[in-house]
């Protein structure tokens, strides 16, 4: 291994780290109950279906925002999964599923209107410039009650630096940090999601997370 | 272990497996064997946390939220479906 050098004031004696265990990642919108939603919908229930098209949009705007990168061809991704729910939620074989078929739906989406669109001129997007609705406008809100504004000021930075660091990753890198770190996949589900093996699965998330170390070092350290 | 450039091809190798330990992957002997290097590697060790020290940063990350204006075409969007 690479001798890390330790820049700044960052305590780098050995001390213990230890593993946790498959599927601990939070999962924000693991614990609905997407499946009820499935099959009620699936059954014709028109109130279900609108729960299922709603925190579907959530879900899937955040996927469509870190595959495309770009908040133009996120929406436009985001859209295509939903209208594609709606058709095809009553032949979803496996409502438990929904999460990574939902994924897959975006994914989809995202190398589709890639394709289509080959032949414009690429948009360069200032990493910088914040993707509007994102968190950049509300980093630091002082409205926030629940945190004291040097935390605030502390988790805001690390996020821009994570958002940078993470546009330094391939695309196909990029997603499978956000499907497996950010919204809590298994490492089974990412597989099916992307379409390769398990093992690719860990060897590329293992990549990403070292890429994404050096990457946060450079500001950070 | 006596350094960083004696134990280079092993914190090598050793890297190569950090991700699956922190995600606990490995087998409990594994486990015990990376912890006894990383108790005396200062390299391993500081990789260790980094790489745990990134995934916390991920995982507390994703608060991207839908705005709002897109909320509300993908919203009149859906209606527009429902209504058929």
């Amino acid at each position: 291994m690479k001798k890390v050098t330790n820049k700044g004031s960052r305590v780098t004696k050995p001390r213990p780290v230890n593993p946790v265990s498959e599927g601990a990642a939070p999962g924000p919108g693991r614990e609905q109950d997407y499946a009820g939603m499935v099959r009620a919908a699936a059954g014709g229930d028109e109130a279900a279906m609108e729960r299922l098209l709603m925190h579907a949009q959530e879900v899937a705007w955040r996927f469509s925002l870190a595959v495309c990168g770009h908040a133009d061809d996120a929406e436009d991704a985001m859209q295509e999964a939903l209208i594609k729910t709606y058709r095809y939620t009553g032949q979803i074989r496996d409502p438990e599923a929904f999460r990574p078929w939902l994924y897959r739906t975006v994914r989809n989406a995202c190398l589709m209107s890639r394709r289509k669109k080959a032949h414009e001129p690429a948009r360069v997007e200032s990493l910088d410039e914040p993707i509007p609705g994102s968190d950049a406008a509300t980093d630091g809100d002082p409205s926030d009650p629940g945190r004291n504004p040097e935390e605030l000021a502390a988790n805001a930075g690390l996020r821009r630096r994570l958002r940078k660091a993470l546009r330094t990753l391939p695309g196909p890198y990029r997603a499978i940090v956000f499907l497996r770190e950010m919204e809590g996949l298994s490492t089974r589900e990412v597989a099916t999601v992307m379409g390769i093996s398990e093992d690719n699965v860990k060897t590329r998330l293992h990549r990403a997370r070292v890429a994404l170390q050096a990457e946060l070092g450079k500001v950070e350290r | 272990m006596s350094g960083p450039i004696r134990e280079d091809a092993r914190c090598r190798a050793l890297l190569l497996e950090l991700s699956r330990y922190l995600d606990g992957e490995l087998t409990s002997a594994r486990c015990r064997e990376i912890q006894q290097h990383i108790k005396s590697c200062t390299c391993c060790a500081t990789m260790a946390v980094r790489l745990r020290e990134t995934m916390d940063a991920c995982r507390a990350a994703n608060e991207q939220q839908l705005p709002g204006d897109v909320r509300e075409r993908a919203h009149a969007r859906i209606k527009a479906q429902l209504r058929g």
